[in-house]
């Protein structure tokens, strides 16, 4: 039935917006999205259950929570490519739930999303990757749009030798680089990240948030990011949102998390806390760190990727 | 409990059935009105065509030159006794221009490039790049299947006319060198009975035929589920699925296009 | 013939691996450099490093997929670079792999994963392979999810059957790849928890490849941190997490700054 209904609306294609009274709510507060009772379940298992959340305008949220409780789902939602069973979702004055797809095209054009594993066309190089948004909105030139993509590319730590690399010869590491930079090329003022940094060693994490901070700093984008390491979300985050079990149980700045009392997220946390203190101390004793970089070049050769990834 | 029996066994496959059918048909209808909204991507336009035309075309010669050996010698060892060897190359050439290329070419193309197109669009919905570029406000339908439908539907026919060409010359060889019949009676033999209308309604039915390799490949890769062993199951239903439809379809459009009465 | 000799059982504490001058080279690049190392039987050692340092290059070493360019490197009293085919899958026997990914057979439901090594390696019967699954299944904390494909599993689970998997031949020594690798740190600290609870309660020898730094504290006996193929630190675990090396700061305080590269 859903899949009719779709397809209604398809040929129907009455634009749906944000009702009036919640839109001006909304601009007075500074909320850029709203959401409402959201519910998903695939199957008999509910992912997303009632879910409430307000997003305002130019800030950095941080959603945490376990693998498979709804993160990505929820990022998906709000992107439009996931199609909720209730619930109400407004961006800006984009009515999300109930818009045809041509609308959603429309509100996409306000906004970009990084996907968990990359979502890298294989059969194009890093640059093609990045450039693709602008190619294809054809905003800009062609010869524009490669120099901007470059340029991004370079400014992540992507040599301008591995440009022209297909995505499947670059690391892990890389491949989240060039994924990240494909979000945020276009300056879109709405960004969506879904674990930028997961599966990624300690150092390779720090790197990316730097990047991260940076973004942040110069886009002054909202900034919506899902990941489950908590030190990303306590560097980066203006607020964060701890979700469990398809709900949000917890959301506040870094600080208040840090000392919530509510079980899960004392959980969630209890790990790390042991440990802060020391990489605190670390982390400034480094930070005027000055001195060369130990590297014998091995993230050049291409074949070790081959011999040591994984098994 | 026998209830339940025909419920697993001939209700739910029949409603599967014309389930799927419907998706099918709406998949279709939906590529077909957002054909005609902009933008058209004529680069992937190009790309999808050279492909398709780049890897089919050698399949295609290869099962068609055999298939017009074939029929000379069978038919020639039926008309022979008889004494009519000059009918040999007209009875050849209408099986091979109305039947037999549009049909083989079209098996050659699901076989080849239609299986391609399920298994590549397939890998792009498993590793999310679909949903991408859905994401990055660009519509999927528009940009990866509308392409390959218009390839198909120019390729076909042009691979159809080829086929018939090259199957002709393979039963021109084997007739002419091998069997020894004579070289004019057989040119000759070829205007008998064949019309424009031939030509034209085997174009009509490359056309259909190429489409329903699209509609089928195309809407199989799409809608994968289920990672790696979803791809290579769309690909494998996509060839299954498209050759019994056209080889069903085949009859009804010759009957509606040369059924004498 | 050393290789006919049984597998002797070890005492906790007793050397199990010696490595000894261990280095290896692919083309140009040194992956792994002059390695030195004891593992003792019935710890838990975990080999630290960001990505690409050489540690699955190591790890392949020890159960001889890979043959070093030079040292010696001795498993359970075989030296493993000169044994041939048939006495190295002898050695593997006594050897539980758990792989990065889970590297389960997506086709095959988890009681047919795990019970792979027992029918293939072992002339049990139908009756004792079910009931063996059923043990390590339960030791995993999985009990009763025999009939489920591993993909109606979650990440998580999927590690855990890749472990009874690893576990199913009873071996001597567990060989676990990035356990933690993209999961939450709830589940981190569960998976932590598991391998605790078996080297305690199997007496097991350990050694897991990880580059997740507060599950290491918790659980590791023995901690060796890589940097580009060279072993910087190995040692006890509260030694090593107070040890004064930069190189270790930085990657236990998490910091871009320092001198590892962090592309």
């Amino acid at each position: 039935m859903g899949f009719l209904d779709q397809i209604a609306k398809q040929f129907r294609g009455e634009y749906a917006y944000t009702p009036e009274l919640v839109l001006k709510e909304m601009r007075e507060k500074g909320i850029k999205i709203r959401v409402r009772g959201l519910t998903k379940s695939f199957g008999g298992l509910t992912v997303l259950k009632d879910l409430d959340l307000d997003v305002y305008d130019g800030e950095t949220l941080c959603m945490l929570g376990e693998s498979a409780s709804g993160k990505t789902v929820f990022l998906k939602s709000l992107a439009g490519i996931e199609h909720p069973d209730s619930g109400e979702i407004y961006i800006d004055e984009h009515d999300v739930m109930n818009a045809p797809p041509r609308q959603l095209y429309e509100m996409r054009l306000g906004l970009s999303m990084q996907f968990q594993q990359g979502a890298l066309f294989e059969s194009v190089s890093a640059l093609e990757n990045v450039q693709w948004p602008l190619v294809m909105h054809a905003t800009v030139s062609p010869q524009e749009a490669e120099d901007r993509a470059a340029k991004d590319l370079v400014s992540v730590g992507l040599t301008p030798d591995m440009h022209w690399k297909l995505p499947s010869l670059l690391s892990g590491g890389m491949q989240k680089r060039v994924a990240l930079c494909r979000a945020i090329v276009e300056r879109k003022a709405l960004i969506l990240f879904d674990e930028p940094n997961a599966g990624l060693d300690p150092i390779k994490c720090a790197a990316i948030d730097n990047l991260l901070l940076r973004i942040k700093k110069q886009f002054k984008a909202t900034l919506i990011m899902n990941t489950s390491e908590l030190f990303t979300a306590y560097n980066l985050s203006d607020r964060i949102g701890i979700i469990y079990r398809g709900k949000i149980v917890e959301i506040g700045e870094p600080g208040s998390i840090k000392s919530s009392k509510h079980p899960y997220v004392d959980e969630f946390t209890r790990k790390s806390k042991e440990f802060l203190p020391q990489i605190l101390a670390y982390q400034e004793e480094l930070a005027s760190w000055e001195g060369e970089k130990v590297d014998d070049g091995r993230r050049d050769s291409e074949h070790l990727g081959k011999t040591t990834g994984g098994f | 409990m026998v209830l339940g029996m025909i419920d697993k066994y001939v209700v739910q496959p029949v409603y599967n059935f014309f389930d799927e059918v419907g998706r099918i048909v709406l998949f279709a209808m939906e590529a077909i009105t957002l054909l005609f909204r902009p933008p058209l991507f004529w680069r992937e336009i190009l790309t999808e065509s050279h492909h398709v035309a780049t890897t089919c075309i050698i399949p295609v010669v290869c099962t068609v030159a055999p298939i017009g050996c074939i029929l000379a010698i069978q038919a020639l060892n039926i008309l022979r006794p008889l004494g009519v060897e000059k009918l040999m190359s007209s009875m050849v050439v209408i099986i091979m221009v109305r039947e037999l290329s549009p049909a083989m070419t079209s098996i050659m193309i699901a076989a080849q490039a239609g299986t391609s197109m399920a298994a590549e669009l397939g890998t792009m919905r498993v590793k999310e790049e679909i949903e991408a570029q859905d994401v990055m406000a660009v519509n999927p339908i528009q940009y990866l299947v509308i392409p390959r439908f218009i390839a198909l539907f120019i390729m076909c026919p042009i691979l159809t006319v080829i086929a018939f060409f090259v199957g002709m010359a393979g039963s021109y060889v084997i007739s002419v060198y091998v069997e020894g019949v004579n070289k004019g009676a057989f040119l000759t033999g070829l205007w008998t009975y064949l019309e424009m209308y031939d030509v034209g309604g085997a174009i009509f039915k490359s056309c259909v035929f190429g489409l329903v390799v699209a509609v089928i490949s195309c809407y199989k890769g799409f809608y994968v589920t289920g990672g790696a062993a979803g791809v290579g199951r769309a690909a494998n239903d996509a060839v299954v699925i498209c050759i019994t439809t056209f080889l069903i379809l085949n009859y009804f459009l010759t009957s509606i296009l040369w059924i004498t009465m | 013939m050393a290789s006919k000799e049984e597998f002797r059982k070890y005492e906790t504490g007793e050397p199990i691996v010696t490595v000894r001058n261990l280095s290896k080279s692919f083309g140009s690049l040194r992956v792994l450099k002059d390695l030195n190392c004891d593992i003792k039987a019935g710890e838990t050692t975990v080999f630290l490093g960001p990505s690409g340092t050489g540690k699955s290059v190591f790890i392949k070493h020890i159960v001889g997929l890979l043959k070093p360019d030079e040292g010696e490197l001795e498993v359970m009293g075989r030296n493993v670079p000169t044994l041939g085919e048939r006495e190295l899958y002898e050695l593997r026997k006594h050897l539980g792999l758990a792989f990065q990914l889970g590297a389960l057979f997506d086709s095959l439901n988890v009681y047919d994963n795990v019970s792979f090594p027992l029918s293939h390696h072992t002339r049990m019967r139908q009756k004792e392979i079910k009931s063996r699954v059923a043990e390590v299944l339960e030791l995993v904390g999985l009990p009763g999810t025999e009939n489920k494909l591993t993909t109606e599993l979650s990440t998580g689970q999927q590690k855990r059957v890749g472990l009874a998997r690893a576990l199913a031949l009873n071996p001597t020594i567990v060989l676990f790849d990035e356990p933690t690798t993209g999961l939450d740190p709830i589940l981190c600290t569960t998976i932590d928890e598991l391998i605790l609870k078996l080297k305690t309660e199997l007496g097991k020898t350990f050694i897991v490849i990880s580059h997740d730094i507060e599950g290491t504290w918790n659980m590791a006996d023995q901690v060796g941190v890589l940097y580009q193929g060279t072993l910087l630190r190995y040692g006890r675990n509260a030694d090593v997490r107070r040890d004064d090396n930069i190189f270790l700061k930085q990657f236990f305080g998490r910091t871009e700054d320092g001198p590892m590269i962090g592309v």
